[in-house]
Protein backbone atom coordinates (compact mmCIF):
# COMPACT_ATOMS: atom_id res chain seq x y z
CA UNK A 1 0.00 0.00 0.00
CA UNK A 2 1.53 3.40 -0.93
CA UNK A 3 -0.62 6.58 -0.81
CA UNK A 4 0.92 7.91 -4.24
CA UNK A 5 -0.24 4.56 -6.36
CA UNK A 6 -3.62 4.54 -7.69
CA UNK A 7 -6.12 4.51 -4.92
CA UNK A 8 -6.21 1.30 -3.04
CA UNK A 9 -10.00 0.88 -2.61
CA UNK A 10 -10.86 1.41 -5.77
CA UNK A 11 -8.78 -1.24 -7.59
CA UNK A 12 -10.25 -3.40 -5.42
CA UNK A 13 -12.49 -6.07 -6.39
CA UNK A 14 -16.34 -5.66 -4.84
CA UNK A 15 -15.83 -9.42 -3.35
CA UNK A 16 -12.34 -8.95 -1.63
CA UNK A 17 -13.98 -5.30 0.18
CA UNK A 18 -16.82 -7.29 1.35
CA UNK A 19 -14.67 -9.98 2.51
CA UNK A 20 -12.33 -7.76 4.52
CA UNK A 21 -15.28 -5.87 5.77
CA UNK A 22 -17.47 -8.83 6.98
CA UNK A 23 -13.97 -10.70 8.54
CA UNK A 24 -12.98 -7.33 10.15
CA UNK A 25 -16.45 -7.10 11.53
CA UNK A 26 -16.98 -10.76 12.44
CA UNK A 27 -13.37 -11.30 14.58
CA UNK A 28 -14.24 -7.31 16.48
CA UNK A 29 -17.56 -8.63 17.17
CA UNK A 30 -16.88 -11.44 18.78
CA UNK A 31 -13.59 -10.29 20.44
CA UNK A 32 -13.20 -11.12 24.32
CA UNK A 33 -9.99 -9.09 24.99
CA UNK A 34 -9.90 -4.94 24.04
CA UNK A 35 -5.98 -5.44 22.65
CA UNK A 36 -7.28 -7.93 19.96
CA UNK A 37 -9.94 -5.22 19.08
CA UNK A 38 -6.92 -2.60 18.29
CA UNK A 39 -6.28 -4.27 14.91
CA UNK A 40 -9.82 -4.23 13.39
CA UNK A 41 -9.74 -0.65 14.32
CA UNK A 42 -6.59 0.22 13.17
CA UNK A 43 -6.60 -1.66 9.43
CA UNK A 44 -9.56 0.32 8.05
CA UNK A 45 -8.01 3.86 9.70
CA UNK A 46 -4.52 2.49 7.81
CA UNK A 47 -6.27 1.78 4.30
CA UNK A 48 -8.36 4.46 4.64
CA UNK A 49 -5.57 6.76 5.02
CA UNK A 50 -3.67 5.60 2.36
CA UNK A 51 -6.74 6.13 -0.17
CA UNK A 52 -7.02 9.68 0.95
CA UNK A 53 -10.67 8.79 2.50
CA UNK A 54 -12.89 11.94 3.73
CA UNK A 55 -12.30 11.18 6.96
CA UNK A 56 -14.16 14.42 7.65
CA UNK A 57 -17.32 13.07 6.12
CA UNK A 58 -17.54 9.93 9.23
CA UNK A 59 -17.25 13.21 11.24
CA UNK A 60 -20.96 13.33 12.03
CA UNK A 61 -21.64 9.29 11.74
CA UNK A 62 -18.98 9.07 14.38
CA UNK A 63 -20.29 11.46 16.88
CA UNK A 64 -23.87 10.87 16.98
CA UNK A 65 -22.34 6.73 17.43
CA UNK A 66 -20.12 7.90 20.08
CA UNK A 67 -23.01 9.68 21.91
CA UNK A 68 -25.07 7.14 21.71
CA UNK A 69 -22.44 5.18 23.50
CA UNK A 70 -22.00 7.62 26.52
CA UNK A 71 -25.67 7.52 26.65
CA UNK A 72 -25.44 3.78 26.85
CA UNK A 73 -22.63 3.91 29.23
CA UNK A 74 -24.81 6.53 31.61
CA UNK A 75 -27.04 3.13 31.84
CA UNK A 76 -24.91 0.75 32.12
CA UNK A 77 -22.12 1.73 34.31
CA UNK A 78 -23.67 1.82 38.00
CA UNK A 79 -25.16 -1.64 37.23
CA UNK A 80 -22.18 -3.61 36.87
CA UNK A 81 -20.90 -5.42 40.35
CA UNK A 82 -16.66 -5.49 40.87
CA UNK A 83 -14.79 -3.59 42.29
CA UNK A 84 -14.84 0.05 42.66
CA UNK A 85 -13.22 2.57 40.95
CA UNK A 86 -14.96 5.71 42.26
CA UNK A 87 -17.96 6.45 43.67
CA UNK A 88 -19.78 9.65 42.88
CA UNK A 89 -22.51 10.02 45.22
CA UNK A 90 -24.85 7.29 45.62
CA UNK A 91 -23.22 5.63 42.20
CA UNK A 92 -20.18 3.67 42.16
CA UNK A 93 -18.38 2.77 38.93
CA UNK A 94 -16.84 -0.43 38.86
CA UNK A 95 -13.73 -1.60 36.59
CA UNK A 96 -15.36 -4.06 35.11
CA UNK A 97 -18.06 -1.61 34.76
CA UNK A 98 -15.37 0.18 32.64
CA UNK A 99 -13.84 -2.78 30.71
CA UNK A 100 -17.48 -3.08 29.55
CA UNK A 101 -17.96 0.20 28.59
CA UNK A 102 -14.27 0.43 26.35
CA UNK A 103 -15.40 -2.25 24.25
CA UNK A 104 -18.56 -1.34 23.43
CA UNK A 105 -16.41 1.82 22.14
CA UNK A 106 -13.59 -0.18 20.66
CA UNK A 107 -15.86 -2.70 19.03
CA UNK A 108 -18.42 -0.60 18.02
CA UNK A 109 -15.94 2.36 16.29
CA UNK A 110 -14.53 -0.91 14.89
CA UNK A 111 -17.64 -2.13 13.03
CA UNK A 112 -18.54 1.29 11.74
CA UNK A 113 -15.00 2.49 10.44
CA UNK A 114 -14.71 -1.50 8.54
CA UNK A 115 -17.89 -0.98 7.18
CA UNK A 116 -17.60 3.00 5.79
CA UNK A 117 -14.00 2.42 4.79
CA UNK A 118 -14.83 -0.64 2.35
CA UNK A 119 -18.22 -0.88 1.69
CA UNK A 120 -19.15 2.63 1.66
CA UNK A 121 -16.93 3.91 -0.50
CA UNK A 122 -18.77 1.66 -3.52
CA UNK A 123 -21.27 2.30 -5.39
CA UNK A 124 -24.47 0.32 -3.96
CA UNK A 125 -24.83 -1.37 -7.28
CA UNK A 126 -21.19 -3.41 -7.16
CA UNK A 127 -22.49 -4.32 -3.47
CA UNK A 128 -24.96 -6.37 -4.60
CA UNK A 129 -23.49 -7.84 -7.17
CA UNK A 130 -20.17 -8.52 -4.86
CA UNK A 131 -22.92 -10.32 -2.81
CA UNK A 132 -24.33 -12.43 -5.31
CA UNK A 133 -21.07 -13.29 -6.60
CA UNK A 134 -20.02 -14.55 -2.86
CA UNK A 135 -23.02 -17.00 -2.99
CA UNK A 136 -25.41 -14.84 -1.00
CA UNK A 137 -29.07 -15.92 -2.05
CA UNK A 138 -30.27 -14.41 -5.22
CA UNK A 139 -34.05 -13.41 -3.49
CA UNK A 140 -32.14 -11.50 -0.90
CA UNK A 141 -29.81 -9.53 -3.78
CA UNK A 142 -33.01 -8.99 -5.74
CA UNK A 143 -34.82 -7.76 -2.55
CA UNK A 144 -31.51 -5.38 -1.90
CA UNK A 145 -31.06 -4.26 -5.64
CA UNK A 146 -34.78 -3.12 -5.48
CA UNK A 147 -35.12 -1.40 -2.18
CA UNK A 148 -31.41 0.68 -3.32
CA UNK A 149 -33.47 1.23 -6.53
CA UNK A 150 -36.84 2.52 -5.53
CA UNK A 151 -35.64 3.83 -1.85
CA UNK A 152 -35.06 7.42 -3.48
CA UNK A 153 -38.59 7.03 -5.65
CA UNK A 154 -39.93 6.14 -2.17
CA UNK A 155 -38.51 9.66 -0.78
CA UNK A 156 -39.58 11.98 -3.72
CA UNK A 157 -43.16 10.59 -3.38
CA UNK A 158 -43.63 11.08 -0.01
CA UNK A 159 -41.93 14.51 -0.35
CA UNK A 160 -44.41 15.41 -2.70
CA UNK A 161 -47.30 14.07 -0.18
CA UNK A 162 -45.53 15.96 2.31
CA UNK A 163 -46.11 18.77 -0.17
CA UNK A 164 -49.89 18.91 -1.00
CA UNK A 165 -50.43 18.06 2.66
CA UNK A 166 -48.85 21.27 3.32
CA UNK A 167 -50.39 22.87 0.51
CA UNK A 168 -54.13 22.18 2.00
CA UNK A 169 -52.80 23.86 5.73
CA UNK A 170 -51.34 21.04 7.42
CA UNK A 171 -48.78 22.02 9.86
CA UNK A 172 -47.51 19.27 12.24
CA UNK A 173 -48.70 19.51 15.82
CA UNK A 174 -48.71 17.41 19.12
CA UNK A 175 -52.18 16.10 18.72
CA UNK A 176 -54.74 13.39 17.41
CA UNK A 177 -55.35 15.16 14.11
CA UNK A 178 -51.26 14.97 13.37
CA UNK A 179 -51.61 11.82 14.07
CA UNK A 180 -54.27 10.36 11.76
CA UNK A 181 -52.64 12.50 8.96
CA UNK A 182 -49.41 10.93 9.20
CA UNK A 183 -51.04 7.42 9.17
CA UNK A 184 -52.92 8.12 6.54
CA UNK A 185 -49.60 9.19 4.95
CA UNK A 186 -48.08 6.42 5.59
CA UNK A 187 -51.23 4.07 4.96
CA UNK A 188 -50.85 5.69 1.10
CA UNK A 189 -47.50 5.03 0.71
CA UNK A 190 -47.88 1.73 1.27
CA UNK A 191 -50.56 1.34 -0.96
CA UNK A 192 -48.69 3.36 -4.00
CA UNK A 193 -45.78 1.28 -2.98
CA UNK A 194 -47.84 -1.86 -3.66
CA UNK A 195 -49.75 -0.57 -6.72
CA UNK A 196 -45.52 0.15 -8.19
CA UNK A 197 -44.67 -2.89 -6.77
CA UNK A 198 -47.28 -4.77 -9.17
CA UNK A 199 -46.52 -2.58 -12.33
CA UNK A 200 -42.62 -3.10 -12.10
CA UNK A 201 -43.20 -7.11 -11.87
CA UNK A 202 -45.19 -6.52 -15.12
CA UNK A 203 -42.28 -4.37 -16.50
CA UNK A 204 -39.84 -7.44 -15.13
CA UNK A 205 -41.98 -9.84 -17.56
CA UNK A 206 -42.26 -7.83 -20.29
CA UNK A 207 -38.51 -8.36 -20.50
CA UNK A 208 -38.34 -11.49 -19.94
CA UNK A 209 -38.04 -12.42 -16.38
CA UNK A 210 -38.93 -15.61 -15.15
CA UNK A 211 -37.90 -15.44 -11.51
CA UNK A 212 -34.17 -15.38 -11.64
CA UNK A 213 -31.82 -13.07 -10.75
CA UNK A 214 -28.84 -12.96 -13.51
CA UNK A 215 -26.04 -10.78 -12.60
CA UNK A 216 -25.13 -8.25 -15.36
CA UNK A 217 -21.38 -7.93 -14.80
CA UNK A 218 -18.66 -9.81 -15.04
CA UNK A 219 -16.27 -8.97 -12.23
CA UNK A 220 -12.24 -9.15 -12.70
CA UNK A 221 -10.43 -10.60 -9.38
CA UNK A 222 -6.97 -9.83 -9.73
CA UNK A 223 -3.87 -10.60 -7.46
CA UNK A 224 -3.84 -7.95 -5.86
CA UNK A 225 -7.32 -8.58 -4.36
CA UNK A 226 -5.45 -11.86 -3.23
CA UNK A 227 -3.21 -9.79 -1.73
CA UNK A 228 -5.60 -7.92 0.25
CA UNK A 229 -7.46 -11.09 1.27
CA UNK A 230 -3.76 -12.32 2.64
CA UNK A 231 -3.57 -9.31 4.91
CA UNK A 232 -6.64 -9.50 6.18
CA UNK A 233 -5.80 -12.92 7.07
CA UNK A 234 -2.85 -11.89 8.57
CA UNK A 235 -4.64 -8.76 10.76
CA UNK A 236 -7.40 -11.65 12.29
CA UNK A 237 -4.86 -14.81 12.86
CA UNK A 238 -3.04 -11.39 14.55
CA UNK A 239 -6.26 -10.93 16.46
CA UNK A 240 -7.12 -14.25 17.08
CA UNK A 241 -3.25 -14.83 18.82
CA UNK A 242 -3.76 -11.23 20.88
CA UNK A 243 -6.63 -13.25 21.83
CA UNK A 244 -5.43 -16.57 23.14
CA UNK A 245 -2.10 -15.92 23.86
CA UNK A 246 -0.96 -17.48 26.84
CA UNK B 1 -49.42 -12.43 -47.02
CA UNK B 2 -47.84 -12.33 -43.68
CA UNK B 3 -50.58 -12.81 -40.31
CA UNK B 4 -51.64 -9.67 -38.89
CA UNK B 5 -49.43 -8.67 -35.67
CA UNK B 6 -52.38 -7.97 -33.24
CA UNK B 7 -55.69 -9.44 -33.81
CA UNK B 8 -58.04 -9.25 -30.95
CA UNK B 9 -61.98 -10.95 -31.26
CA UNK B 10 -64.64 -10.21 -29.06
CA UNK B 11 -62.25 -8.65 -26.13
CA UNK B 12 -63.88 -8.14 -23.08
CA UNK B 13 -62.67 -6.29 -19.89
CA UNK B 14 -63.74 -4.72 -15.98
CA UNK B 15 -61.74 -4.32 -12.98
CA UNK B 16 -63.53 -6.44 -10.16
CA UNK B 17 -67.16 -5.94 -10.23
CA UNK B 18 -67.11 -2.31 -12.18
CA UNK B 19 -68.72 -2.05 -15.68
CA UNK B 20 -66.76 -3.29 -18.35
CA UNK B 21 -63.91 -1.01 -19.68
CA UNK B 22 -63.16 -3.18 -22.70
CA UNK B 23 -66.58 -4.13 -24.84
CA UNK B 24 -66.17 -7.04 -27.10
CA UNK B 25 -63.39 -5.28 -28.79
CA UNK B 26 -62.59 -6.23 -32.28
CA UNK B 27 -59.19 -4.98 -33.52
CA UNK B 28 -56.53 -6.02 -36.13
CA UNK B 29 -52.92 -4.33 -36.57
CA UNK B 30 -51.19 -5.64 -39.44
CA UNK B 31 -47.18 -5.96 -40.00
CA UNK B 32 -45.50 -2.69 -40.38
CA UNK B 33 -48.39 -0.67 -39.71
CA UNK B 34 -48.46 2.27 -37.68
CA UNK B 35 -50.97 3.01 -35.60
CA UNK B 36 -52.70 5.90 -32.83
CA UNK B 37 -54.80 5.29 -30.39
CA UNK B 38 -56.27 8.05 -28.74
CA UNK B 39 -59.36 7.96 -25.67
CA UNK B 40 -60.65 10.00 -23.13
CA UNK B 41 -58.62 9.06 -19.50
CA UNK B 42 -59.63 5.97 -17.81
CA UNK B 43 -61.14 4.33 -21.22
CA UNK B 44 -58.87 1.18 -21.01
CA UNK B 45 -55.75 2.72 -23.72
CA UNK B 46 -53.25 1.29 -20.82
CA UNK B 47 -55.39 -1.61 -20.23
CA UNK B 48 -55.89 -2.62 -24.04
CA UNK B 49 -51.81 -2.64 -24.10
CA UNK B 50 -51.14 -4.49 -20.88
CA UNK B 51 -53.72 -7.27 -21.90
CA UNK B 52 -51.80 -7.70 -25.47
CA UNK B 53 -48.94 -8.21 -23.54
CA UNK B 54 -50.05 -10.73 -21.03
CA UNK B 55 -49.99 -8.94 -18.00
CA UNK B 56 -53.52 -8.97 -17.29
CA UNK B 57 -56.09 -11.67 -18.49
CA UNK B 58 -59.08 -10.40 -20.05
CA UNK B 59 -62.34 -12.09 -18.78
CA UNK B 60 -63.76 -12.73 -22.50
CA UNK B 61 -62.68 -12.73 -25.78
CA UNK B 62 -59.28 -14.42 -27.67
CA UNK B 63 -56.09 -12.42 -28.18
CA UNK B 64 -54.18 -13.52 -31.46
CA UNK B 65 -50.27 -12.46 -31.95
CA UNK B 66 -48.02 -12.60 -34.55
CA UNK B 67 -51.04 -15.60 -36.22
CA UNK B 68 -51.31 -17.57 -33.02
CA UNK B 69 -54.03 -17.74 -30.12
CA UNK B 70 -52.08 -16.68 -27.27
CA UNK B 71 -53.90 -17.69 -23.42
CA UNK B 72 -51.16 -18.93 -20.92
CA UNK B 73 -48.33 -17.19 -19.50
CA UNK B 74 -45.77 -19.60 -21.24
CA UNK B 75 -47.40 -18.16 -24.82
CA UNK B 76 -46.41 -14.54 -23.43
CA UNK B 77 -43.09 -15.23 -23.00
CA UNK B 78 -42.23 -16.19 -26.96
CA UNK B 79 -44.52 -12.34 -27.51
CA UNK B 80 -42.26 -10.04 -25.00
CA UNK B 81 -39.41 -11.25 -26.90
CA UNK B 82 -40.42 -9.67 -30.19
CA UNK B 83 -42.83 -7.00 -28.89
CA UNK B 84 -42.13 -4.59 -26.65
CA UNK B 85 -44.14 -1.81 -24.20
CA UNK B 86 -43.33 1.37 -23.39
CA UNK B 87 -44.42 2.03 -19.80
CA UNK B 88 -46.37 5.08 -18.84
CA UNK B 89 -44.77 5.88 -15.99
CA UNK B 90 -40.63 5.31 -16.66
CA UNK B 91 -39.99 5.06 -12.87
CA UNK B 92 -42.16 1.41 -12.90
CA UNK B 93 -40.30 0.42 -16.12
CA UNK B 94 -36.41 1.01 -15.11
CA UNK B 95 -36.43 -0.79 -11.97
CA UNK B 96 -31.95 -1.46 -11.73
CA UNK B 97 -29.77 0.74 -9.89
CA UNK B 98 -27.77 1.26 -12.94
CA UNK B 99 -28.63 2.15 -16.27
CA UNK B 100 -26.60 -0.60 -17.71
CA UNK B 101 -27.96 -3.16 -15.52
CA UNK B 102 -31.75 -1.94 -16.92
CA UNK B 103 -30.57 -2.20 -20.05
CA UNK B 104 -29.18 -5.22 -20.39
CA UNK B 105 -32.10 -6.84 -18.23
CA UNK B 106 -34.16 -7.88 -21.19
CA UNK B 107 -31.08 -9.81 -23.58
CA UNK B 108 -29.56 -11.39 -20.61
CA UNK B 109 -33.32 -13.06 -19.66
CA UNK B 110 -33.40 -13.94 -23.42
CA UNK B 111 -30.30 -16.15 -23.01
CA UNK B 112 -27.49 -13.92 -23.75
CA UNK B 113 -23.97 -13.85 -21.98
CA UNK B 114 -23.02 -11.04 -19.97
CA UNK B 115 -21.06 -9.95 -22.66
CA UNK B 116 -23.15 -9.91 -25.44
CA UNK B 117 -26.18 -8.26 -23.37
CA UNK B 118 -23.58 -5.31 -22.57
CA UNK B 119 -22.67 -4.78 -25.75
CA UNK B 120 -26.55 -5.09 -26.62
CA UNK B 121 -27.17 -2.91 -24.17
CA UNK B 122 -24.31 -0.04 -25.24
CA UNK B 123 -25.69 0.33 -28.87
CA UNK B 124 -29.45 0.55 -27.75
CA UNK B 125 -27.90 3.44 -25.70
CA UNK B 126 -26.22 4.79 -27.95
CA UNK B 127 -29.29 4.79 -30.16
CA UNK B 128 -31.60 6.79 -28.27
CA UNK B 129 -28.60 9.50 -28.02
CA UNK B 130 -27.20 7.96 -24.27
CA UNK B 131 -23.36 6.98 -25.14
CA UNK B 132 -21.85 7.56 -22.05
CA UNK B 133 -24.72 6.87 -20.02
CA UNK B 134 -23.89 3.14 -18.50
CA UNK B 135 -22.95 3.56 -15.26
CA UNK B 136 -25.39 6.57 -14.43
CA UNK B 137 -27.67 5.73 -11.67
CA UNK B 138 -31.26 5.01 -12.70
CA UNK B 139 -33.44 7.10 -9.81
CA UNK B 140 -30.62 10.35 -10.82
CA UNK B 141 -31.94 10.96 -14.02
CA UNK B 142 -33.96 13.54 -15.37
CA UNK B 143 -37.69 12.41 -16.34
CA UNK B 144 -36.80 12.70 -20.27
CA UNK B 145 -33.25 10.95 -19.60
CA UNK B 146 -35.67 8.11 -17.74
CA UNK B 147 -38.02 8.02 -20.91
CA UNK B 148 -35.34 7.35 -23.48
CA UNK B 149 -33.37 4.70 -20.95
CA UNK B 150 -36.64 2.67 -20.99
CA UNK B 151 -37.21 3.56 -24.80
CA UNK B 152 -33.34 1.55 -24.82
CA UNK B 153 -34.93 -1.18 -22.53
CA UNK B 154 -36.94 -2.14 -25.38
CA UNK B 155 -34.78 -1.67 -28.23
CA UNK B 156 -31.81 -3.32 -26.86
CA UNK B 157 -34.23 -6.47 -27.20
CA UNK B 158 -34.34 -5.82 -30.76
CA UNK B 159 -38.66 -6.02 -30.99
CA UNK B 160 -40.19 -6.32 -34.32
CA UNK B 161 -43.47 -4.42 -32.70
CA UNK B 162 -43.10 -1.62 -29.70
CA UNK B 163 -46.42 -0.63 -28.14
CA UNK B 164 -46.01 2.94 -26.73
CA UNK B 165 -48.33 4.11 -24.01
CA UNK B 166 -48.13 8.11 -23.39
CA UNK B 167 -44.55 8.13 -24.25
CA UNK B 168 -44.52 12.39 -24.27
CA UNK B 169 -45.84 12.60 -21.10
CA UNK B 170 -43.61 14.57 -18.69
CA UNK B 171 -40.89 15.46 -21.44
CA UNK B 172 -39.89 18.64 -22.66
CA UNK B 173 -39.70 19.84 -26.14
CA UNK B 174 -35.85 18.72 -26.45
CA UNK B 175 -36.61 15.11 -25.37
CA UNK B 176 -39.55 14.62 -27.26
CA UNK B 177 -38.32 15.82 -30.15
CA UNK B 178 -35.45 13.20 -29.64
CA UNK B 179 -38.02 10.22 -28.98
CA UNK B 180 -39.66 11.15 -32.25
CA UNK B 181 -36.54 11.47 -34.23
CA UNK B 182 -35.37 7.53 -32.93
CA UNK B 183 -38.57 6.25 -33.73
CA UNK B 184 -39.34 7.33 -37.40
CA UNK B 185 -36.00 5.52 -37.63
CA UNK B 186 -37.48 2.35 -36.08
CA UNK B 187 -38.32 -0.46 -38.42
CA UNK B 188 -40.70 -2.01 -36.05
CA UNK B 189 -44.95 -1.87 -35.93
CA UNK B 190 -45.85 1.07 -33.96
CA UNK B 191 -49.05 1.63 -31.43
CA UNK B 192 -49.09 4.68 -29.85
CA UNK B 193 -51.46 5.59 -27.06
CA UNK B 194 -51.31 9.21 -26.81
CA UNK B 195 -53.06 12.67 -26.04
CA UNK B 196 -50.63 14.49 -27.83
CA UNK B 197 -51.91 15.01 -31.55
CA UNK B 198 -48.63 16.63 -33.22
CA UNK B 199 -46.77 13.80 -32.18
CA UNK B 200 -49.24 11.10 -33.57
CA UNK B 201 -49.54 13.08 -36.77
CA UNK B 202 -45.71 13.04 -37.21
CA UNK B 203 -45.70 9.14 -36.80
CA UNK B 204 -48.80 7.43 -37.19
CA UNK B 205 -50.73 7.38 -40.75
CA UNK B 206 -54.13 5.25 -38.94
CA UNK B 207 -55.86 6.80 -36.18
CA UNK B 208 -58.28 4.95 -33.30
CA UNK B 209 -60.34 6.63 -31.05
CA UNK B 210 -61.56 4.35 -27.70
CA UNK B 211 -64.73 5.38 -25.98
CA UNK B 212 -67.16 3.28 -24.15
CA UNK B 213 -64.77 0.05 -24.28
CA UNK B 214 -65.20 0.40 -28.08
CA UNK B 215 -62.50 1.22 -30.66
CA UNK B 216 -63.65 3.47 -33.74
Amino acid sequence: MNARGRDPLQSMDPRARVICAAGLCLVAALAQAPVSVVPALLTPLVVGLSARFPFQRLLWTGLRLNGLFALMALSTLPFVPGPTWQTFGPISVTYPGLSLVGMMVLKGNALVLSCAIFLSTMESPNLGHALARLGVPAKFVALMMSVIRYIDVLQEEHGRMRLAMRARGFRPRLNWLTLQTHALGVGALFLRSLERAERVAAAMKCRGHQGLYLATRTLHWRRRDTAWIMLLVAVTAGMLWLEWKP
Amino acid sequence: MSAPVIEVRGLTFAYGDGPPVLDALDWVVPAGARVGVTGPNASGKSTLLHLIMGLRAAQQGSIILYGRHRVTEGDFYEVRARMGLLFQDSDDQLFCPTVLDDVAFGPLHLGASPDAAQEAAREALAAVGLAGYEERITSRLSAGEKKCVALATNLAMQPDTLLLDEPTSYLDDRSRDRLLSVLKELPATLVIVSHDRAFLDALTRTRYHLEDGRLR
